[in-house]
């Protein structure tokens, strides 16, 4: 009786140390265990990520920040559009990304203007915007649109007014009539004198 | 034994993602980098009316019931003119000048306007920047915004505000004319500089009150 109620305890005790031995196991395999699993989680986050970013990436209709070229922050509401774009940067005039002119100090050279120094028309932006234009009408009447006279302006924040209305009177001449200001949008309160 | 085979063989059938992962983890670093988190918007303007080209639409302009309300930008002040007429000037600005003349008359904005660009064209953009804002704090923005405003309340109908500037006025200048023209705030005047910045737009439903949110910009010839 009193062996039995021995060999009991011993059974009871060996099932404990199984037990803790199991349990002892389980707990050093388990981080081998949660390490791939949260490998997977990893990898889904980074999946969502990417494509998040790559839908960014490609969305965004016109750049407005490089090295030398950085627009003015303004507090307006309208959202730009996909459209022929003039960017006036501190070094060159471009139209839709393509250089047409280049830009020094604040000014296009003499040599580039119709009619030398007091004119307004800048030659080879002329011709440019008039071979952009060319096409856009031809992709808009292909895609059965009508084509709109609108040009975005992309210029730089120390742009003189003066370059910027020998820009926007070329395109005048190269019929486009309404523009638009691409501007970083921010708040009044960053206008404030510190 | 052969369970544990079977289970090892198992393992391998698994996809190696490693090269993916490779991949991705560089992608990743990299877009973020070049994505830009600033959110753009633009400025409707209307094209200077010039004589030539066909562009321009020919408009039947009734000069007697036009306001014709135009905002010149010099480097003395802002120049506020309407119909033929030029506002009087506010009081204390120096005659002759302009119409609201700076808020910071011993601030030299010609030449802070030039050295500010030759900073940034030459790619030294803080500094550059730093002297901007400060040539355009020394402008009187809160009279501007008053006498627009005083303005408005009288020619409740018109949008348009012709802009202009001195040739070597900077573009920032110009966009911030228009933002200051553009919709009326809580207040019709205000006195001091922090209290106009900090204040917010008035709203007349879900939309803003308009100033004269329509610029057209007219050539300096």
């Amino acid at each position: 009786m009193s062996e039995h109620h021995f060999d009991e305890e011993e059974e009871l005790h060996l099932l404990e140390q199984r037990a803790r031995e199991a349990k002892r196991e389980k707990r050093t395999r388990r981080p081998e265990h949660a390490g791939g699993l949260s490998m997977n989680s990893l990898m889904d986050i980074m999946t969502i990520i990417l494509v998040f970013l790559l839908k960014n990436y490609g969305d965004e209709p016109i750049k407005v920040i490089g090295e030398d070229l950085k627009v003015p922050t303004s507090t307006t509401e309208l959202t730009p559009e996909d459209m022929t774009t003039i960017t006036i940067s501190t070094k060159a005039i471009l139209v839709n990304n393509a250089k047409a002119v280049d830009v020094k100090s604040g000014s296009v050279d003499k040599s580039q203007k119709k009619g030398g120094e007091a004119s307004l028309n800048i030659q080879p932006l002329f011709d440019e915007l008039t071979e952009a234009i060319k096409r856009k009408k031809r992709e808009s009447k292909l895609l059965g649109q009508t084509y709109e006279p609108i040009a975005t302006i992309i210029a730089d924040q120390g742009t003189p007014y003066r370059l910027l209305t020998e820009v926007m009177y070329t395109a005048g001449q190269a019929e486009l009539s309404q523009f638009k200001f691409a501007v970083v949008r921010g708040e009044r309160k960053a206008f404030a004198a510190e | 034994m052969a369970r544990n085979k079977r289970d090892s063989t198992d393992e391998v059938k698994e996809l190696d993602l490693t090269p993916i992962m490779n991949m991705v983890v560089i992608l990743i670093p990299l877009l973020l980098l070049s994505m830009v988190f600033l959110e753009v918007g633009v400025i409707n303007i209307t094209a200077p009316k010039l004589s030539v080209g066909p562009s321009t639409p020919t408009e039947i302009e009734e000069p007697d019931k036009k306001l014709n309300l135009t905002v010149a930008v010099g480097a003395k002040g802002f120049e506020i003119g309407a119909t033929g007429a030029i506002l009087p000037q506010k009081a204390g600005c120096p005659v002759p000048g302009p119409t609201i003349c700076l808020l910071k008359q011993n601030v030299d904005v010609a030449a802070k306007f030039q050295r500010s660009r030759e900073l940034l064209s030459a790619g030294n953009i803080a500094e550059g920047e730093v002297l901007m804002k400060e040539a355009l704090e020394a402008y009187n923005w809160v009279e501007l915004y008053n006498s627009i405003a005083r303005i408005k309340n009288e020619y409740k109908d018109e949008t348009v505000i012709k802009i202009s500037a001195d040739p070597d006025v900077p573009y920032a200048a110009i966009v911030r004319v228009m933002d200051v023209t553009r919709f009326r705030l809580e207040k019709d005047t205000y006195s001091k500089s922090s209290e106009f910045w900090t204040a917010g737009y008035k709203k007349v439903g879900s939309q803003q009150e308009e100033l004269f949110p329509d610029p057209v910009l007219a050539v300096a010839q």
